[in-house]
């Protein structure tokens, strides 16, 4: 800006002058139309903050779902390789000091055998000699003074039928499986090692397993450890619409309980219950009150629908694919809704909308049967051999119009829960 | 006084926001009043400036004086309204007279302010709008260029034809 002081001209000095000497008198419905402008711009900007607080919490929970993988997948791999060398002991061709009595004492074959494996599973794989056969000599003096009662029971188990080195090692596997979810997969290939004849040619048999499981060693895992019900709480954002997929407005939220029953491995009927928030905005002609509800037939502009209802969904569940502690799963049901309570404000663009219809609020309490089908897409986590995590995506397509105003609705989100197997 | 004010705005409360806009109401409107061709244009614009003022008074240096931060903004947001609605506008100009003010003091001593705004007004917004910036806020033709996107030419004219039809109204209602 400049001075313009030196400005003569009479004309603008006196308009200078005489700008200066305003007295206007307040007007409260000026700052009434602001403060609604204000009121608007908070609630786009609580808005917009709960859907960056949504999404991040999304975001974590991925994390935290990548992070378990992850943790799982380094243990699983430490344990493969604890697993690799308990084999390669296991099969390695006997001393020459203790061939001939391995050969014809089965007895005390069965107790080195025994004995190798306690030892080596207190020591550090990585601590194993390189030369096997002194490494196993070592062991089955040092672990036989230490294991007399573990000898003792095998001993007196050495009469029967059973295979004890087979024991051993399921009992091996199944403690290893227990300390990691989803490891079973290992068990089946180690039962399966005949370990009654140590004689030259078994043990070049027994090396020609492969070190990874069968493929189909993943699904006896699966098959083991599916018990028939799971019980599940879940929780997660909803976010509704009307008239089409598009224009959604504030998040709602879902929380509620699931019931699930396994008809076959993969497949399973589930039922539950959610509690659920539906926000939504509809424009004047995707929303049908009862004819002559609008006062002088003028149809609001914009009517937010803000409504909680139960939501009781009954779908079938089919496991798509599975990997050795998690799964992937799809879903496809039906919804019914009943509402609870339904709470309308319609908006009007004329200025002068003060005597028409502003608001409907009720507990309605009515039940729409099977007025949504719902799709969804899922990943499981067993985070031990009862419990697991999922993560849903879900999205309701109408079947039916809802609500006292009629609707079709259309919701999405995301479900997160944690599931209890009944074994 | 003032500053507190200025923390509960920035803390969003509506009270404050309303102490402040209560408070410059009539300074606001002083100024959107002259750009706009109607009181209910002046209080549009001036609540858009105040929604400006409150979505950015974080970035206001306490330390500085309000009024002219304020001031700077309402301005801003009248050159704003003036070119979302120039092509809304048909140009209305006076027939020029040839009258020299400076011999008419006598008139302009009688007028009020209410009258100078309602004169102000019925300029076509091209020159009003040109006329406030030059003589009322002081910037320099150079400067009003930038802002209305004109040539410096068409400034120094537009005043001329502003000063001209302000003569002429004058001449009109208060000889």
């Amino acid at each position: 800006m400049s001075n313009q002081d030196k400005n003569s001209d009479p004309l603008e000095e006196f308009f200078r002058e005489k700008s200066q000497e305003y007295d206007i008198e307040y007007h409260e419905e000026d700052w009434q139309k602001l403060e609604a402008r204000l009121d608007q711009a908070d609630q786009q900007r609580r808005q917009q903050r709960r859907r960056w607080i949504a999404a991040a919490v999304i975001a974590m929970l991925f994390a935290v779902l990548a992070y378990i993988t992850y943790d799982q997948q380094l243990k699983i791999n430490e344990l493969n390789d604890e697993l690799s060398n308990q084999e390669n002991i296991t099969t390695l061709p006997p001393s020459s000091d203790s061939t001939d009595d391995q050969s014809t004492d089965p007895t005390k074959q069965t107790e080195n055998e025994a004995d190798l494996l306690t030892k080596k599973t207190e020591q550090e794989p990585n601590k194993a000699t390189n030369d096997p056969s002194q490494q196993s000599r070592k062991d089955s003096k040092i672990a036989t003074g230490q294991n007399k009662d573990f000898k003792q029971n095998i001993e007196q188990q050495s009469n029967s039928t059973f295979d004890i080195s087979t024991i051993e090692f399921k009992e091996k596997s199944l403690a290893i499986a227990k300390a990691s979810p989803g490891f079973d997969g290992r068990s089946p290939a180690i039962s399966a090692i005949k370990p009654t004849n140590f004689s030259g040619t078994e043990n070049t048999k027994v090396r020609q397993f492969p070190s990874s499981p069968p493929n189909n060693s993943v699904q006896l895992a699966a098959q083991r450890r599916a018990p028939r019900f799971t019980i599940g709480v879940l929780v997660g954002p909803d976010l509704s619409t009307v008239g089409g997929m598009s224009n959604f407005y504030d998040p709602g939220y879902k929380f509620g309980v699931s019931f699930e029953y396994n008809l076959t491995q993969n497949l399973a009927i589930s039922a539950g219950a959610q509690r659920t928030m539906v926000r939504y905005v509809a424009s004047g002609s995707e929303y049908s009150p009862p004819q002559g509800y609008w006062s002088y037939g003028v149809v609001p502009d914009k009517t937010v629908g803000e409504c909680i209802l139960i939501d009781i969904p009954i779908s079938l569940k089919y496991d798509v694919k599975h990997f050795r502690h998690s799964r992937l799963y799809a879903t496809a049901g039906l919804s019914s809704y009943i509402m609870l309570d339904e709470d309308y404000k319609f908006r009007y663009n004329q200025s002068n909308s003060s005597n028409l219809k502003q608001r409907w609020h009720e507990r309605t309490g009515t039940t729409h049967w099977m007025s949504n089908a719902t799709l969804s897409v899922g990943y499981e986590l067993d985070l031990s051999q009862t419990l697991s995590l999922r993560a849903e995506p879900f999205v309701k397509l109408p079947l039916q119009q809802v609500g006292w105003g009629n609707v079709n609705l259309y919701s999405m989100g995301t479900f997160v829960s944690i599931n209890y197997k009944l074994h | 006084m003032i500053k507190e004010i200025i923390k509960g705005c920035r803390k969003r409360r509506r009270e404050s926001q309303k102490k402040l806009y209560q408070r410059f109401y009539a300074y606001g409107m002083s100024i959107t009043l002259r750009y706009a061709d109607s009181r209910g244009e002046a209080a549009e614009i001036l609540n858009d400036a105040f929604m400006k003022v409150f979505n950015n008074i974080s970035s206001y240096d306490t330390d500085r004086p309000f009024k002219p931060w304020l001031r700077r903004i309402i301005v801003n947001t009248a050159i704003n309204h003036y070119h979302k609605h120039e092509n809304d506008r048909q140009q209305v100009d006076f027939e020029l007279v040839e009258h020299e003010m400076g011999q008419r003091q006598d008139i302009l001593s009688g007028i009020s302010y209410d009258e100078i705004v309602e004169m102000v007004q019925q300029l076509s917004p091209a020159y009003r709008t040109v006329f406030n910036l030059y003589v009322i806020e002081g910037f320099k033709h150079r400067e009003i260029a930038e802002m209305l996107n004109i040539a410096v030419g068409t400034s120094k004219s537009n005043l001329s034809k502003a000063k001209k039809n302000l003569q002429s109204i004058v001449e009109k209602n208060f000889s």
